[in-house]
This record gives C-alpha cells, sequence and structure tokens, in this order.
C-alpha cells in the first residue's frame, strides 16, 4: 500500500474508480470481453505463426521502401493518435465540467499539482485498454515470431495516449480562454468528432480526388513500383520519427519519448495553471446561462405540439447528440463528393445511394427515437398528464422523424434531379427506414434519463439495437435491389424486414391503466 | 509547510477571517468586498437570498477559486499565501454531496483520510465513530450509489469530519435530511463548536439559524448587509420581538432600509 496523499496512492484511486465506472457491471460482460481477448490472442496466434517470420524485421530505415512501410505506418499511428485526441479532448472537457470530485479533490491539503497531473496521467491511462486489447496481441505475437523489437510498438502507443493527452488539455484550456465556456464545451465535442473522423476524410478525399488523376484503377506491379520510386519517402525523415520509433529504431524511441515527457507536464502545466479559474467559470455558467426564445406563446397548439416543441427544444439543446450527427453526416461526405461529380470513373452509379440513403436514416432515427422516447427525463410527470399515452408517443415519433427527414431531403432532391427511378426508391427507402427504427424504439423502450444516456452514450436494449439494424438492412437491401431493376428478388429482403418488425411489434402499455 | 497538530487550540483566537473579499465573474460583481470574522468556538451562519455570493465566498475561503482581491486568514494562517496549510485546517461540505458512487462508504472515509494525511490506525478508530455515530455502520461496505439521499449526505458529513478540522465550512447542510438525520448532524456540529472548531455554515432555513448560530451574516449582491447575534440584529432592524425570518426578509427586501441599519 502506498503513501497516502502520494502520487500512486492517487493514481491507485484513479483507477481503481476507473475500473467500477458503469452501471454495476455483470461479471458475465467481463467474462465475455476476457473470452474475446482469449480467442483474438489464438486467433492471431495462428496468423502471425505463419506470416510472421515472413515479415521482415524491424528497424525500417534503408531505402525508399522502407520509407513507404514506414509512411503507411504513419497513417496507422495518425488514425490512432486522431482517435485518441478525439476521446481526450471530451475527457478534458468532462474533467472540467463535471468536477465533483476535484472540489473535494482540491480542498484537501495536497499540491493542485499533484492533484491535475494524476488526473491527466489517468485520463491518458483510460485510452489504453481499448488499444490494448485490440493491437495487444498481434503485437506481442509479431514480437515473438518476427524481432522483438516490435516491443517498442508498446512502449510508443502508451506514450502516443500521453501525447494525445497533453494535447487535448492544451485545446480545451486554449478553447476556454478564446471562446469562453458556455461554447467550449460545445466546440469541443464537434472538435473531437472531427479529430476522429479527420484522417478517415483526408483519405476519402486524396482517393476521389486520385482516382479523378487516375483513370484506371488498377494498378500493375510496375506501376506499383514507379509509384513507390516517384514517391520516394526517406525512412530518416524527420516527420517519419513516431513510425520510426513504434518500428523499434532505438534512437527514434528516445528521442520520441523524451518529446513526450516535454510534452506532458506541458500540457498539466498549461490545463493547471488556469485550471482554478476555468472550473469556477464552468460552475457558475448554468445560472447566468438565459434562452430567450421569441416564441414562447404560452397554451398555443394543444398538448400534442407541446410534446413535440419541448422535444425539438431539447434535442437542439443537446451537443452531444449533435456532434453526433455532425459525425454521421461527415462519413457520409465522401459519398456526396461522387455523387456531385459528373462522369466519375469510379462506376458508382446513383442507384449505389439508394441504400445508403435508407440505413442513414435509420441509424439517425433510431438514436433520435431513443432520446425523445426512452430518454425522458420526467416521465412521471408525462404519465400524470390528462392526455393519453399514445397521443404522447406519436407526438415523440413526429419530433424524432422530422429532423431526420429535413436532413435527409437534401440528398434526395439531388438524387431525384440527377435519377428520377433511383430518387423514388430512396425516398421510400428513407421513409419507410427510418419509420420502421423509430418505431422500434418506441415499442422497446428502455426507460432512462437524458443524463444517462450522456454518459454511457449508448442506446436501448440490445434486442432492440439488433432489430433496428437488421430492419434497416432488410429494407436498404429491398430499396437497393430495386433501384437496381430487380423488384422481384427486392420482396426477399423486405418479406425479412418485415417479419423482424413483426416479431419486434410490443402493443404500447396503456400508462392509464398501469397506474389504476 | 507548518502541520499544527495541537489538540486544545485557543478558542478566543480568530478561526477565520476575511477582510476585503472580491470576485467577479465576467464583469458581474458576485462577491464584492466581504469581510467578517468567526472566532475557535463560535457558529456563524450567512444567511442570503440565492444568488448572493454565499457559496462563492465559501470557495474562496476553501481554496476552490482564487478571489481577485481581500484576505482570508484560517487560524492565523494566510490562505492565499499558503493555501497547503490552511486546507490542512478545513473542511469544506457542498451542498451536493460529492460522494464516489462507486467506492463503499469505508473506502470514501478511508480516501478522505488520506488526502488530508491521517494515519491509518486513526483514520479506522475515527471512521468508525462516525459512522456508528452516523448510523451507516451497517452500510459501510456498501457502495455510496445505493444510498439514499440522507445517507450520502451523512457520509459526506463524516467525510468533512473525519480530520478533525478547525473550520468547518457547510453549505446548505441540512437539506434533504429527516428529522432524525438533521438533528445528528446538528448535534454534531454543536460538538465540533463546543471542541473550540470555527463553525461557518450557510442556510436558508432561518429557524436553523435562529436556533444553532451564534451570530449571523445577512450577505445580499455579494455585500454584507449587517451581522450580529440575533438580539442584536433584530434590535438594529427595529422590530423587536420579531421573527429572524421578519427580520431577514425586510433586510433582504428593502435595500435602503437596511442600509440605514447597517449605518447607525
Amino acid at each position: 500500500m502506498s503513501k497516502p496523499g502520494s502520487v500512486r496512492w492517487l493514481m491507485a484511486h484513479e483507477l481503481r474508480l476507473f475500473w467500477r465506472r458503469g452501471k454495476t457491471r455483470p461479471k458475465s460482460g467481463l467474462l465475455l470481453v476476457g473470452l474475446m481477448l482469449a480467442l483474438w490472442l489464438l486467433f492471431s496466434f495462428f496468423i502471425f505463426q505463419r506470416i510472421g517470420p515472413g515479415i521482415p524485421p524491424p528497424p525500417f530505415l534503408d531505402g525508399p521502401g522502407d520509407g513507404l512501410v514506414l509512411a503507411a505506418v504513419g497513417v496507422v499511428i495518425a488514425f490512432m493518435g486522431s482517435v485518441m485526441l478525439s476521446s481526450s479532448i471530451l475527457a478534458a472537457v468532462d474533467v472540467i465540467y463535471t468536477r465533483n470530485d476535484l472540489d473535494l479533490l482540491l480542498s484537501s491539503p495536497l499540491s493542485p499539482w499533484r492533484i491535475l497531473g494524476v488526473r491527466s496521467a489517468a485520463i491518458a491511462i483510460g485510452a489504453l485498454p481499448l488499444y490494448a486489447g485490440l493491437l495487444g496481441p498481434p503485437l506481442l505475437w509479431l514480437a515473438i515470431f518476427s524481432s522483438p523489437l516490435w516491443l517498442s510498438s508498446i512502449i510508443f502507443l502508451i506514450s502516443l495516449a500521453f501525447a494525445a493527452t497533453a494535447l487535448a488539455l492544451i485545446i480545451v484550456t486554449g478553447l476556454f480562454r478564446l471562446i469562453g465556456p458556455k461554447n467550449t464545451r460545445i466546440l469541443a465535442q464537434i472538435f473531437s468528432a472531427l479529430a476522429g473522423a479527420g484522417v478517415f476524410l483526408a483519405f476519402q478525399y486524396y482517393n476521389i480526388t486520385s482516382g479523378r488523376r487516375g483513370g484506371d484503377d488498377t494498378m500493375t506491379q510496375q506501376q506499383l513500383a514507379a509509384l513507390v520510386e516517384s514517391l520516394n519517402f526517406d525512412p530518416n525523415a524527420w516527420w517519419l520519427l513516431p513510425s520510426r520509433a513504434f518500428t523499434g529504431d532505438i534512437v527514434s524511441v528516445l528521442i520520441w519519448l523524451v518529446l513526450v515527457g516535454c510534452l506532458f507536464p506541458l500540457g498539466v502545466f498549461v490545463f493547471s495553471r488556469r485550471f482554478v479559474s476555468d472550473a469556477a467559470a464552468a460552475s457558475g455558467m448554468g445560472q447566468r446561462k438565459r434562452v430567450t426564445d421569441s416564441r414562447i406563446v404560452g397554451l398555443r397548439g394543444g398538448a400534442m405540439s407541446s410534446v413535440i416543441r419541448k422535444e425539438f427544444r431539447l434535442l437542439k439543446r443537446d451537443p452531444l447528440l449533435l456532434s453526433q450527427i455532425g459525425m454521421q453526416l461527415l462519413y457520409l461526405l465522401p459519398l456526396g463528393f461522387i455523387l456531385m461529380r459528373p462522369g466519375g470513373s469510379i462506376p458508382i452509379t446513383p442507384q449505389a445511394f439508394v441504400g445508403v440513403l435508407a440505413l442513414l436514416s435509420s441509424t439517425l432515427a433510431a438514436s433520435l427515437v431513443w432520446i425523445t422516447v426512452s430518454a425522458e427525463d420526467a416521465p412521471d410527470l408525462i404519465a400524470s398528464a390528462p392526455v393519453s399515452s399514445a397521443m404522447v408517443d406519436r407526438a415523440k415519433l413526429i419530433a424524432a422523424l422530422a429532423p431526420v427527414l429535413a436532413l435527409m431531403a437534401i440528398p434526395l432532391g439531388a438524387l431525384l434531379l440527377r435519377d428520377l427511378a433511383a430518387g423514388l426508391w430512396a425516398t421510400a427507402g428513407v421513409l419507410a427506414a427510418s419509420t420502421a427504427s423509430a418505431l422500434i424504439g418506441l415499442w422497446r423502450r428502455v426507460p432512462g434519463s437524458r443524463r444517462e444516456f450522456v454518459r454511457r452514450r449508448a442506446k436501448g436494449s440490445v434486442i432492440a439495437s439488433l432489430g433496428q439494424a437488421f430492419v434497416a438492412f432488410g429494407i436498404s437491401g429491398a430499396v437497393a435491389l430495386g433501384a437496381y431493376g430487380l423488384p422481384l428478388i427486392a420482396l426477399i429482403p423486405a418479406l425479412i424486414a418485415a417479419v423482424i418488425l413483426g416479431v419486434l411489434y410490443k402493443p404500447t402499455p396503456d400508462k392509464a391503466l398501469e397506474i389504476g | 509547510m507548518p502541520r499544527r497538530k495541537e489538540k486544545g487550540f485557543d478558542t478566543m483566537t480568530s478561526g477565520l477571517k476575511v477582510t476585503g473579499l472580491a470576485k467577479s465573474f465576467g464583469g458581474k460583481r458576485a462577491v464584492d468586498g466581504i469581510g467578517f470574522e468567526v472566532q475557535g468556538g463560535e457558529l456563524y451562519a450567512l444567511l442570503g437570498p440565492n444568488g448572493a455570493g454565499k457559496t462563492t465566498t465559501l470557495r474562496m475561503v476553501a481554496g476552490l477559486l482564487n478571489a481577485d482581491a481581500g484576505d482570508v486568514s484560517v487560524f492565523g494562517i494566510d490562505a492565499r499565501r499558503d493555501p497547503s496549510a490552511a486546507k490542512q485546517h478545513i473542511a469544506w461540505l457542498p451542498d451536493e454531496p460529492l460522494l464516489y458512487d462507486k467506492l463503499t462508504a469505508w473506502e470514501y472515509l478511508e480516501f478522505v483520510a488520506g488526502l488530508w494525511g491521517v494515519d491509518t490506525a486513526t483514520t479506522a478508530k475515527r471512521a468508525e465513530e462516525l459512522l456508528r455515530l452516523l448510523g451507516l455502520w451497517e452500510n459501510r461496505n456498501d457502495r455510496c450509489e445505493t444510498f439514499s439521499r440522507g445517507m450520502k449526505q451523512k457520509a459526506v458529513l463524516a467525510g468533512a469530519l473525519i480530520h478533525e478540522p478547525k473550520l468547518l465550512m457547510l453549505d446548505e447542510p441540512l437539506t434533504g435530511l429527516d428529522a432524525a438525520a438533521s438533528r445528528l448532524v446538528k448535534d454534531l456540529i454543536r460538538e465540533r463548536v463546543a471542541k473550540g472548531a470555527a463553525v461557518i455554515l450557510t442556510t436558508h432555513i432561518l429557524e436553523v439559524a435562529e436556533r444553532m448560530a451564534d451570530r449571523i451574516g445577512i450577505i445580499k449582491d455579494g455585500k454584507l448587509l449587517i451581522e450580529g447575534r440575533l438580539d442584536e440584529l433584530q434590535a438594529r432592524a427595529g422590530a423587536q420581538g420579531q421573527s429572524l425570518e421578519d427580520v431577514f426578509l425586510s433586510l433582504v427586501s428593502q435595500p435602503q432600509a437596511a442600509a440605514e441599519v447597517a449605518a447607525q
């Protein structure tokens, strides 16, 4: 047992909380994770036992060939780093805004530096289990079957998490200074979504624009060799330092560790120095934020429209939800690039969008309906109101579906102009998929508060999510087949979707009866 | 870092002395030059309408917020110059129970004691005393997430008392407590006062202030309108025989009247 108040003691406390977080997690969940890990360990063992000896041992420092390998590793690192950055930004925002236990910690005689340093380190460490689980086994076997130098990748990943956290702390502190507490939260969420999606988008963009020049997409061996030659990555370039550190170049590992060793304390310094005042500003924010809505018009429109209006307001003021929707739309952008491109060389026709739009509208409707129906903050209030629960449900469905349809109207319009038949199929798909998804969310509701939704970032029951996914696949498959001129075959997925929908049907219990 | 361990501290030393404390948020003066003094062995109640600056004042004393101006002295220690030494003597109990849902009551007390550097043997002894006293002993190994609001409040109070603070600051300590729990908490607070601690509490339950407090300060818009013993306040408000509620309401609703009273 370490000395109370020491860094190790504080870290043990953080890790204990990290381990225990989540809703009284059942033992079975832990077992499942363990089992998956064991299977992954075994599976990757067989892969790397075969291909491991064939992989040239690191470090890769000779010639453009190695340079290209390092560049590829760099892409992977950039992706992981951006995802880590994204989650660290959210975690840093969380530290500022939900800082209840920091009040306790900071009112103790321990130095604030130590407390915030440990908290920051905990953010970094908290990001690691995912990567340890996914990349740990392959890297372990790679070290055994190829070269032990691969083990440096593990050191690299751990330090990468610390670097990402340091950057996140600096970014969040900077945003706080620049745009104030109110906007920081929203912007940080958007920023984190962008950081997560950025690398993906950049590559989509590159793919598409390079496809434009290329003409023929399939490259011959010589062309590939020529490409490598023309790129001519110098494996010793400064920007490949992380890749070299990942692949076990000892000098690069040392330089990298020194860099992170400077960056992390800097991040903690910047963050801590202003933390007390930042946190204080955030705490005052709740009271001073006033929403002036000129459309407060008292009793207009009756119960139905008042429910709809309330849901719209709450949806609009849910920055996390907005950033999630933004994220989903971001991933759709690359498809948009293609659609807008006249006479593209890639054989993607308007028909290809039919299914995608249906799928997307289904996931959007699923998250929105989850929020309006399951994440009702005051279910008792609504149940005690003199309105039928069926009417409330209808209002909530409308509130969830209207934004989806409004969003989808833009791509649907573009599609209709481009290809009328495909556009009509897509419209049918969007309507069917979003409605089905919303209905499932309604039938299989899991009551819980909006707050919980933000905390656990998950939605609803497993059955509902799976059902929504299968029905969405069924419908989008059907309309896609229809758009490609195969309406008879389209009946099969349509039927499957209908059957699943029928199985999931559960009449909503009448609240009045329940209470009586 | 000077760690003062003396047990029976002089009850007549100034426990908490606040002078000219000020804090603004975005141009709005939340606390505007507040000054007051709480002796060791005295219970001081800070009264005021919502948003008057009570909590902000206490947060600055607790070292959770940097003051724009002013001085805070805790049993002779300059809290702004040496926050760590001052915090050693302070317990801060916010209105919302600050508990770790995922820790048991026992683990929570262990943790808080660790933060204040209480040794293990003492921690175990005091934790048991406090948990038994507050009726949480049977629940000591339950996670706090299973607690009712009252139980949480009591667990937090136990946490605040585990390092035997000389200055106890309680923000709305009786909110959400039932009659029995509320009596327990009041008894505990009185006991600390009897042992020579300086206790400062904010409350909106005027009767609590009326019955428990040795002195009362009324603040509004970040300024201390008036302070004194209950009879003094009544006398100065020119409302002999009235309850504190009457005095309070007449003071906070009529700023000019309050100013006149304060000027007397």
